[in-house]
């Protein structure tokens, strides 16, 4: 019997934007009095609306849709980043408490001051991050660079690292956004293997990318969005020929 | 292990005792990122942390002592600043910081899940140094004009712990204020130039009028100075226990509401910031 590590009921999120110049922008006026009389034009956008997903535990999901279609709204609310408007989510077994990896790198630190720094805001203890300390470092392939600061870093290191402490955390559900787009060849399909294993071990893990390539290798589901809403989940072949197979999808 | 989000869940998170022990970690990892990135690829490094304080107090040691004409408090002027600032430099630096806190760090905020207050509690203690190197200079003031040392020195850790939750409770309240409404960032400077003339750090509690004071000590910084004035140079500054009460009180309040602000807003600071 499958578990679902994520069940999504209902799910909306409503953002109140300012749309376009207030009527007393029009006539001249300061931009203060136009919000003092509160003619300011405001709209309500839903972001995402009416989500209803299963997620089974272990599998490797892929998040598909256009810019602006709700993924990343839709992550941000399963880390508890930022508050649904309406409807619930359930979770079985705790979430990567950070949207993409490498969140909080700071250039000027060295290698391993930012391990530290990202890995305690990952939620890990120092014990922790102390006995995954080597596994990250060589899995990242950084040890001659550890004491240096990271804004001398090409953007390959830089990601190879943030990937390699994202993926080094006891985390039951990963969330993996558009970190691995940068990277070599001979360390994509490292990172592929790594998320693999990952899965087997029971771990599910959301991916948003626009490497079709690499979620061909990777996804064993996808959920397929637009404008808010959800037009499909299921096995990622299957959403994968709808997405692209434009007549369809449009 | 289930977790269950919800719309409409108004409980704080992450502002308890037990959320905020979890996270000492990361307050370690985050006071060092802002400690060493401040001063790296400077010549002096770390040492600008020395130099700061003392050169705000030879500052003030140059006016005192050449311009300004001050009524005889029984001990040099000087003593009298000093002590003062030891609290006011911890104070103003901090408050400042916090202010800004949370929009300096809305990458962390808008991309992770994790206990904000931290950066709240980091930006009350930004500084911490400073405060002790001050209390240093005033030590050999103290020295070079033979004032004694006394016993109640060991309570002034009390003292600027009081003005840590001080940083704290304001800190909550303009830093969360400032997610919302930019304004505070470019006005708590202004105030807090404002406030130094306010705050009893150039004169004493002695020099308000009798029928003010006690509305005076409102302001928490009064029963802070006026404490540190008395465990430092002894029994002819010791303050008058009602206006430590209520600065106290004024304090708890300030902290109190400063808590309940920042855990209703707190939620909604990924979609404001």
């Amino acid at each position: 019997m499958t578990v679902n590590a994520i069940e999504i009921r209902n799910l909306g999120k409503r953002y109140r934007i300012v749309s376009g110049l207030p009527v007393i922008q029009q006539q001249q006026k300061s931009p203060i009095l136009a919000a003092l009389s509160g003619r300011l034009k405001k709209r309500d956008v839903w972001a995402i609306k009416n989500i209803n997903i299963d997620i089974q535990a272990g599998s490797i999901v892929a998040i598909m849709g256009d810019n602006g279609s709700g993924k990343s709204t839709l992550l941000r609310l399963i880390s508890e980043i930022s508050d649904p408007t309406e409807g619930e989510i359930f979770l079985r077994g705790s979430v990567t408490p950070m949207l993409e990896a490498g969140v909080g790198f700071h250039p000027e630190l060295t290698g391993r001051e930012n391990i530290y720094l990202n890995g305690t805001l990952m939620g890990l203890s120092r014990k922790a991050l102390s006995n995954r300390f080597n596994d990250i470092v060589d899995y990242a392939g950084v040890r001659e660079y550890l004491d240096t600061p990271i804004k001398r870093y090409s953007s390959g290191m830089w990601a190879r690292l943030a990937f390699a402490v994202a993926t080094h955390q006891n985390r039951d559900i990963l969330i993996v956004d558009e970190v691995l787009s940068v990277n070599d060849k001979g360390f994509r399909e490292k990172s592929i293997t790594r998320l693999k294993q990952l899965a087997e071990t029971g771990v599910t893990i959301l991916i948003v990318s626009h490497d079709v390539a690499l979620l061909n290798d990777l996804c064993s589901h996808a959920i397929l969005l637009k404008n808010g809403r959800l037009v499909a989940q299921g096995g990622y072949q299957a959403i994968h020929a709808l997405y692209y197979d434009s007549d369809k999808y449009d | 292990m289930t977790k269950h989000i919800r719309s409409n869940n108004k409980r704080f998170r992450q502002v308890g005792f037990s959320a905020i022990w979890q996270s000492r970690e990361l307050l370690l990892h985050i006071m060092k990122r802002d400690l060493l990135v401040t001063y790296k690829q400077t010549l002096l490094g770390i040492g600008w942390v020395a130099i700061q304080p003392v050169a705000m107090a030879l500052s003030i040691i140059f006016v005192f002592e050449h311009i300004g004409s001050f009524p005889d408090y029984g001990v040099p002027y000087i003593l009298i600043a000093l002590t003062a600032l030891v609290c006011w430099d911890f104070f103003a630096g901090a408050v400042n910081k916090a202010t800004t806190c949370l929009t300096d760090d809305r990458d962390l905020i808008v991309r992770a899940n994790f206990p904000r207050i931290v950066l709240l509690i980091n930006a009350s203690l930004k500084n911490l140094p400073g405060p002790l190197i001050n209390m240093c200079v005033l030590f050999g003031f103290m020295f070079y004009f033979d004032v004694p040392f006394l016993f109640s020195l060991l309570l002034v850790p009390l003292v600027i712990i009081a003005v840590a939750l001080l940083n704290l409770a304001l800190g909550l309240w303009l830093g969360t204020l400032n997610v919302f409404k930019r304004d505070f960032a470019t006005l708590v400077p202004y105030v807090l130039r404002l406030a130094l003339f306010v705050s009893p750090v150039a004169f004493t509690l002695k020099s308000v009028p009798e029928q003010w004071q006690l509305l005076y000590s409102l302001n928490p910084l009064v029963a802070i100075i006026e404490s540190m004035r008395f465990l430092v140079l002894g029994e002819s500054f010791r303050p008058d226990l009602l206006c430590v009460a209520v600065g106290a009180s004024s304090l708890a309040i300030l902290l109190i509401s400063g808590i309940y602000l920042f855990g209703v807003n707190e939620r909604k600071f990924a979609d404001v910031i």
